[in-house]
């Protein structure tokens, strides 16, 4: 398929058998009507009509010459039925029957007819009821005409019925075909039309790929940015401690030495976060993470994460891991990198003193994991955003960060089959809550763990 | 005249029950041969049976020409003879059919309103020359099917009537 369905191959094809069925249906169409007309063509009394008026008069004559021989009829009579006669057989020899005539083949019996009549004209201007001889021969010439008339008329009606059957069974042949016409046409424009969705599709699919890479683009653009920008301000902090401890040398008094080696040690800390987010970001992406369930102390993995904070942050933290189930089925690691990225993050946008709530418990089926700060909160409009990689908020600027950790945390939670839930008021704080399915652990599990530990 | 001054024409005829005053007229008898014996609800005849016209009375009733084609014969031909409704109107017929009748008794019923709405002529003559009995002769009715495409329905060519002999009207 290319971008263009109508520029494609099977399109083009389907088009041309379009066409050429349209005119086939068209041909078939006018063959039809031409294979009608078939029927007309004759006069409309037909042959069989004209042959029996001939026939008639033919008799009549020779009954009138009988008649005449008797003497009850006068010549006038008689002359008035061959008279008669002479019409009826001029009737073939003019106008659309000379052409049915030659079609049947009887040219030759029609024109017999002319010069026995003709033969009989002038005789009949002198015959006497006396003359048997001439009265006989007259009715003898009227007699052979109706027979030719009569067999005229059993021609015409079978030629009829034959062309009638002829005209049928060509009509049933073509509406055949018009039937095959019309199959094959709506076949066509059935694949015309699949091929149409098709390539809309393909159009369609092709936008979104478009504007996903768009995106992808953008998010990276935003992600060099906010990385370069993060790693140089912990690298300038090393720089200039560097530099000061290379000025001052041996003055340096052990105080001051210290709290510049501090800062050094902090920044390489933060880069070594800032290095490990990013490359569990795109680690997990590119599915070199795997989830591993495991049974997993929650309180004790909880109480880890708060005791790896800073100590002058510890005491901001208040605990409520009473109610969390003990032991469950969940990805050890995974849930610490978790826990420790919302707690990080509480404790990062919120004041110093303010204090930062963890609780755990169990709802129904879920296990319910949050952290509750009083920090600079999330703006409404930008609530739903803040799992989407590298988007930071508003209120965030000013801050370091990259915009990964949430949504590795969303990542974790989707592997975990559960989901992070954001409850969030702008200049009065953030809840974040880590929500997945209780998965109890098996008893076999437990003696596994035990003799493990 | 128009049609429907025609039309008007035959309605008072109906109503009032006498004829046009042209129609009042005693008809002479004939002297040549009767080739047309008019019969049935006429005003106006000439015999025991009806109104007979030799050749030389129809004529001089008005010859009128027609140019056309019929189905029976090759080309166009020129037909000479008097219009049936000039016919009618001679002998004060009143009446909604016209039964025209041949030489060989063939019998067909023609609506009189054939003869008022088109010029549909008594033919005598075709191409100049008077038509014998052996030829159709020695009256054709002819309907000017060239001029009027309403004509040239096949089913009125059995109102064609060759060999007339007599119109009977009811």
């Amino acid at each position: 398929m290319t971008a263009r369905p109508w520029r494609s191959r099977p399109f083009l094809v389907a088009a041309l058998a379009l066409t050429m069925l349209f005119v086939l249906l068209l041909t078939a169409v006018t063959r039809l009507a031409l294979n009608e007309s078939r029927l007309r063509g004759e006069p409309a009394e037909g042959v069989i009509w004209f042959s029996s008026q001939g026939q008639y008069e033919a008799m009549r004559l020779a009954d009138t010459a009988l008649l005449f021989e008797a003497g009850r009829v006068a010549r006038d009579e008689l002359q008035l039925r061959f008279d008669l006669l002479d019409s009826r057989i001029k009737l073939f020899e003019e106008g659309q029957m000379t052409a049915r005539v030659a079609a049947m083949g009887y040219d030759d019996e029609i024109a017999n007819l002319r010069p026995l009549l003709e033969a009989e004209r002038p005789i009949l201007a002198n015959l006497t009821p006396a003359d048997t001889d001439g009265v006989l021969a007259l009715h003898e010439m009227a007699r052979s005409i109706a027979a030719t008339m009569r067999d005229f008329a059993n021609a015409g009606m079978l030629d009829g019925r034959d062309r009638q059957e002829a005209v049928r069974a060509g009509r049933q042949q073509i509406l055949f075909e018009i039937l095959g016409f019309l199959l094959a046409t709506l076949v066509a424009v059935v694949i015309v039309a699949i091929l149409m969705v098709r390539g809309l599709r393909t159009a369609m699919r092709a936008e979104a790929a478009l504007a996903h890479e768009r995106e992808v683009s953008r998010l990276h653009r935003a992600f060099t940015s906010v990385v370069s920008h993060q790693f140089r301000t912990p690298l300038s902090i090393i720089d200039s401690s560097a530099q000061r401890m290379l000025r001052r040398g041996m003055e340096m008094t052990p105080d001051e030495l210290s709290s510049r080696i501090g800062k050094i040690r902090n920044a390489c800390l933060r880069l070594t976060r800032l290095m490990e987010s990013t490359l569990n970001a795109a680690r997990l992406e590119q599915g070199e993470i795997s989830f591993q369930a495991r049974p997993c102390d929650l309180p004790a993995l909880v109480a880890n994460v708060v005791d790896n904070q800073p100590d002058e942050d510890q005491r901001r933290i208040e605990l409520d891991i009473g109610n969390l189930p003990k032991l469950v089925q969940a990805d050890t690691t995974l849930l610490e990198q978790a826990v420790q990225n919302l707690v990080s993050n509480a404790l990062k946008y919120s004041p110093g003193d303010a204090p930062v709530e963890v609780r755990g418990e169990r709802q129904g089926g879920d296990v319910l994991i949050s952290v509750e700060d009083r920090g600079v909160g999330i703006p409404s409009d930008e609530i739903g955003f803040v799992t989407e990689r590298f988007f930071r908020a508003r209120t965030a600027e000013g801050l370091p960060g990259t915009g990964i950790g949430l949504n590795f945390v969303s990542q974790i939670m989707a592997l975990h089959g559960g989901k992070v839930e954001v409850r969030s008021a702008e200049g009065v704080g953030s809840t974040f809550t880590l929500r997945f399915p209780l998965r109890v652990v098996e008893p076999a599990a437990l003696t596994a763990m035990d003799s493990a530990a | 005249m128009s049609a429907l001054a025609r039309g008007a024409l035959v309605v008072s005829a109906l109503l009032f029950s006498f004829s046009p005053i042209w129609a009042q007229e005693a008809l002479p008898a004939p002297t040549g041969p009767v080739i047309l014996t008019v019969t049935g609800a006429v005003a106006v005849s000439n015999s025991d049976g009806g109104a007979a016209f030799d050749r030389e009375m129809l004529e001089g009733l008005g010859v009128v020409e027609i140019k056309t084609t019929t189905p029976w014969t090759d080309g166009v031909q020129t037909f000479e003879g008097v219009l049936g409704r000039t016919v009618f109107e001679r002998v004060g017929a009143t009446g909604e059919s016209v039964f025209a009748s041949a030489l060989n008794d063939y019998t067909v019923e023609v609506p009189m309103n054939d003869f008022q709405n088109y010029d549909v002529l008594l033919a005598t003559k075709v191409n100049g020359e008077e038509m014998q009995v052996s030829d159709k002769g020695p009256i054709w009715i002819i309907y000017p099917r060239d001029d009027e495409p309403a004509l040239q329905d096949r089913r009125l060519h059995d109102r064609w009537v060759w060999q007339l002999k007599a119109l009977d009207v009811k």
